[in-house]
């Protein structure tokens, strides 16, 4: 689907630079500039509140890049979330929603020179008796990452590890 | 993992609840209660010291190696 998504993203460029070319006079340019600026402030807007998750997940939202990554621990669902809790609150991520029934939580990331920011969506489930995964979701409000939802990832990946250090 | 974590077993021997041997020890509960599950990664030298400390007890009394081959 990424890949899709790309491609989608290159054939886009290249047709609107070609119809820019073709049709000189026209504002076809201006028009998906305009579109494209009002896309970024919707997204903004919105990016804050859980009750956008489905829009932001959504596989066919080509305006955001979109990652997951799924982590095994040994560690049961109940106590992984209060765990993570306790992780996310001492770093940079801010906490936008934390839901104990569905151990769920939703983190915010600021802007930075390489991203508008990104939302984060974790999850636990149990794997096994006792045992949990936790599925993280890494949404860039960008059509290409430049890396920073890998990067967010390997952050929260590490600061998990290190705090299971007591 | 064959190192067996008995501090549930110290707490109830001391009647000392997890949450207040964790406010004297300055570990949050949550972390005491992986320790307890034995799903830590590693406890530092002072962590154990302040647990033995508190609980009056030896660190072979919170946690045993057992040999599952062995036995």
């Amino acid at each position: 689907m990424k890949n899709i998504k790309y491609f989608l993203a290159i054939i886009s460029i290249v047709l609107i630079s070609w119809l820019n070319i073709k049709f000189p006079n026209s504002r076809i340019l201006m028009v998906v500039g305009a579109f494209l600026t009002v896309v970024l402030i919707f997204n903004f807007s919105i990016r804050k509140r859980i009750q956008f998750k489905s829009y932001f997940l959504n596989p066919w939202n080509f305006l955001v890049s979109t990652q997951f990554s799924n982590q095994n621990t040994e560690i049961s669902p109940g106590l992984m979330y209060e765990k993570m809790l306790e992780v996310v609150r001492d770093s940079n991520y801010k906490v936008r929603d934390s839901n104990p029934l569905k151990k769920s939580i939703f983190l915010t990331t600021p802007i930075s020179l390489k991203s508008w920011g990104e939302n984060i969506y974790i999850d636990i489930n149990e794997s096994n008796l006792g045992k949990s995964t936790i599925k993280i979701t890494s949404v860039a409000l960008q059509v290409y990452s430049w890396g920073k939802n890998q990067q967010n990832f390997e952050k929260l990946i590490l600061e998990i590890e290190e705090s299971l250090i007591i | 993992m064959a190192i067996v974590i008995k501090l549930d077993v110290v707490l109830a021997e001391r009647k000392m609840k997890l949450k207040e041997l964790s406010e004297i020890v300055g570990v949050s509960t949550v972390n005491l209660s992986i320790l307890k599950q034995g799903k830590v990664k590693a406890i530092r030298f002072s962590t154990l010291n302040a647990i033995c400390s508190t609980l009056n007890c030896q660190p072979g009394d919170i946690m045993e190696y057992i040999d599952y081959i062995k036995n």
